[in-house]
Parts: structure tokens; sequence; C-alpha cells
């Protein structure tokens, strides 16, 4: 594959891919991997009673890590479609995916809605 | 009949003691926010599903005595196929590469 | 209240154990139950009502009684002691196949020797979604789905630890596509803790982790805060 674009090496996500998803995958990815030292430092940090040097160390420490270590970054997107847009949690799908796929009957226990 | 302040802070403390959980009267910023929050990282990273599922192309090297056919690739150099026949396939390749399609926008 | 402390378990993989026991323990239950129930000392008088055939007067082969009873509702052994054991919750997308099965689980039950209530139908979960039927624009015109979860509960009492484990593996082993269980198992036990003594939790609390993640960043925490970086 030569060069890798993302810093750290991540294993491609089976399904659709595009840009996008590789992308929001590797955040996803680094955000796992950093969660407990960055909950760490924020606890550190935002913890009134702890020294204020060792809060501002903390801190700093917070803010040196990389963007793509922070949980704010992760995108909800369409497995299916790449697409950010009208996501349904429930499925991980989008608008235009959901609807496809409910009428085809991929969707176990999805019916036409009629009340 | 009131209370004083202190048996009742006295009991809020044994309370908390007793259910394991914190006393703070004070409200100062001790960050258990931070600490109680459920971790959520191995559910945001399954999000696009294990990538070490199995695709097509493991599957030759794991029984390489099978023969498999992969039915969208078939689909995929039918077509190519047909569309080279009726001469409408992708053009071929210069020595120079992508100089010749430039060359001849000019 | 306090003398008395429950502990839950959630979630019926804590009951799997394969285990010739398991097989031996279920065909002689089956067996003394079915073949001869009035000789058994059971507390179960009037299982079998009038709804067997009498064998005399058509002179046909004799029936089964446990064959007779698949055309009757599920028979019941009655509660006792009124000790909650279990919470069983059966739920599906399709009520057919879950009524079925809910049914199949009581049978289970009786032939165990389980006393068990319900089933209770919980409140159907309904979930909609509302979506633009075409691609781009045109938002007017919508389309709705929705889909329904249909909900059981089915409670335990008076059983032993193992026939509870017992009884939930042989429903996993015959259980159906489309249906999902979740089993809430209720133990008993005495709190033997001296808060005012600060002696440490007893032995199986001291094994027991609430959540591994909250550990792994209190050990984070402290591990920061003793490096040399933190302490200068």
């Amino acid at each position: 594959m030569g060069n890798f674009r993302f810093p750290v090496k991540t294993k491609l996500p089976p399904g659709f891919l595009d840009a996008h998803i590789i992308r929001d995958n590797f955040k996803r990815q680094q955000a796992a991997a950093n969660e407990v030292m960055v909950q760490a430092l924020k606890y550190i940090a935002r913890n009134a009673v702890l020294p204020p040097k060792a809060r501002l160390q903390a801190q700093l420490q917070l803010n040196v890590m990389p963007k793509y270590t922070k949980m704010t970054q992760v995108k909800n997107r369409c497995i299916a479609s790449g697409s950010a847009r009208a996501v349904i949690t429930d499925f991980r799908l989008c608008r235009t995916q959901f609807r496809e796929k409910a009428r085809a009957g991929e969707l176990p226990g999805v019916k036409k809605g009629v009340w | 009949m009131s209370v004083p302040k202190a048996r009742l802070l006295k009991l809020a403390e044994l309370s908390a003691k007793v259910f394991d959980q914190n006393f703070n009267p004070t409200a100062a910023r001790t960050g258990a926010k931070v600490l109680s929050r459920r971790l959520r990282g191995p559910s945001v990273a399954s999000y696009y599903g294990n990538p070490d599922f199995l695709k097509f192309k493991n599957l030759k090297t794991l029984f390489p005595d099978t023969e498999f056919i992969d039915e969208e690739e078939q689909y995929r150099l039918g077509k190519v196929e047909g569309l080279k026949r009726r001469g409408k396939g992708a053009p071929k390749k210069t020595k120079k590469g992508a100089a010749g399609g430039k060359s001849k926008k000019k | 209240m306090l003398s008395k402390a429950c502990a839950r378990t959630i979630g019926a993989r804590a009951f799997i154990r394969p285990s010739a026991f398991s097989a031996v323990r279920l065909q002689s239950t089956v067996a003394a139950n079915a073949a001869n129930p009035a000789s058994t000392a059971t507390p179960t008088p009037n299982l079998y009502p009038d709804t067997t055939p009498q064998e005399d007067t058509q002179g046909e082969k004799p029936v089964l009684k446990s064959l007779e009873a698949l055309y009757q509702p599920p028979m019941r052994i009655p509660v006792t002691h009124g000790h909650l054991v279990a919470d069983i919750q059966l739920r599906s997308y399709e009520h057919q196949n879950l009524d079925f099965f809910v049914n199949f689980v009581q049978r289970a039950a009786f032939y165990l020797g389980v006393p068990m209530t319900g089933p209770k139908p919980l409140p159907t979960r309904r979930e909609r979604w509302t979506v633009i039927r075409s691609p781009f624009v045109h938002a007017k015109s919508k389309e709705n789905f929705e889909r329904h979860t249909h909900k059981r509960l089915l409670r335990v009492w008076d059983t032993n630890p193992e026939v509870l484990e017992l009884l939930v593996s042989y429903v996993k082993k015959h259980s159906m596509v489309g249906i999902g269980m979740k089993v809430n198992a209720f133990k008993r036990e005495p709190i033997k803790i001296d808060f005012d003594k600060d002696e440490g939790l007893p032995e199986g609390l001291a094994n027991f982790e609430p959540n591994t993640g909250d550990d792994a960043v209190n050990a984070k925490v402290l591990e920061l805060l003793n490096s040399p970086e933190f302490k200068k």
C-alpha cells in the first residue's frame, strides 16, 4: 500500500469505503485507544482539590494531544453510502439507504408505518 | 421542632458512607463528573464493524484447494468485455502515460 | 430491609454450563413427572384436570398423558413460597412466534417442576421513523416506517439456582430465530459487613468488578499523579 496517509496505521473496515469513512474510522480507533488517557487528564484538570501545578500540567498535556484523539472529532456516518447527513443512529444508515433497505425487507421488523 | 443543620449534615454524611456516594457539602469541583462517565471507546470503535471480517480475497488463501466464484467481479468483467466488443472500452495506454491525453487537448 | 441484599445477574450467559449432569437431571425429572404423576410426592394435586380421555369407554389405544397435554394450554405448578427467583423477558418483532415460544418455555418449566407465572404482556415498544421519499429535494413527500417490539414477562418462583440454570440452558438450546431472551436472576444473601469496623469487602464482592473502564481511568489518574512530571 505504500505510504499510509494517517499518522497511525489502522485496519480498513469491511463494507462500503470512501475517503470520509476511512478518515472517520481512523479517528474512531484513535479516540478509543486514547480515551482512558484523555479522561484521566480531564479529571485531574477539572479537580479543584488537586494542587494547581498538577492541574496546569494536565491541561497542558491535554492541549498537546492531537485532535484525532478526542471524541468530539467522531461523526456518525452512513455505513452503506458514507453520507454524513440524516443518519438514523439505530441502523447507522442515512435516510435514503434506510428507506431502500426497509422497503426491501432487509431490516428485521421494520415495516411500512400505518397508524 | 427544627432539626439543627449540623445534625442534618451528619446524617447526609453517614448516608453517603453507607450507600457509597460522594459527600460534597461545599459543592467543590472534584471532577467526579468526568470520572463517573461511562467509557464510550469500544462502541465508538466498532461502529463500522469488525475489520478482521472475512473478505472474498481471503477465501483463496484459506482454502487453496477450492475454487470460488465472485459473482460481482464476474459481472463487472462481463460488462467490460461487452464494452470492448462494441468498441466502447477504455482507451489503450500510451507509452508516455498521461501525456497522450493532454497532447490531444491542445 | 437492610438485612437482605439482592445480587442481580443480568443476561442468560451466566447460566450456560454444558455438562453431562444437566442431561441426566433433565431426563430423570421428566420421567418422574410424565410417567406417573400421581405417585410423585410433589405438592401438585390438580396438575392433570379432567381433560384426559377415559381409556375404558372408547376401547382405543391409551394416549400418553404428556402427549395429550400438548393439545391443552400449558400446565402450571402453583407457587407455594413466593420467593421470586428470576424474571425471564422474551422479545420479538412478531408476536406469533413469540407466543409460541412462550408456550414452549412454560411447558419446559412445568416438566422441570419449576413454578412459573405469566406470561405478562409488557408494553409494546413502537419505534417510528419518517424519512423523505426522494433522495434529493421534494421534501414534502415523506414515508413512514415503524417497528414494534413485543415483550412477554415470565417469572420463576421457588426454584434452586441449578434447576433455573438447567431451564435457561434448555430454553437457549431450543431457541427460535428472531426471539431474544433476557434473564434477571435474583439471589438473596445476608449482609455480613460491619461498615464501622472497616474490614474491607467480603470475598465475593472483592473480586467483583462493576465497571472495568472506570477502574482503568482511576489507575491512570494515580499513575499520572505519581509520575515525576506532576510531582515537580
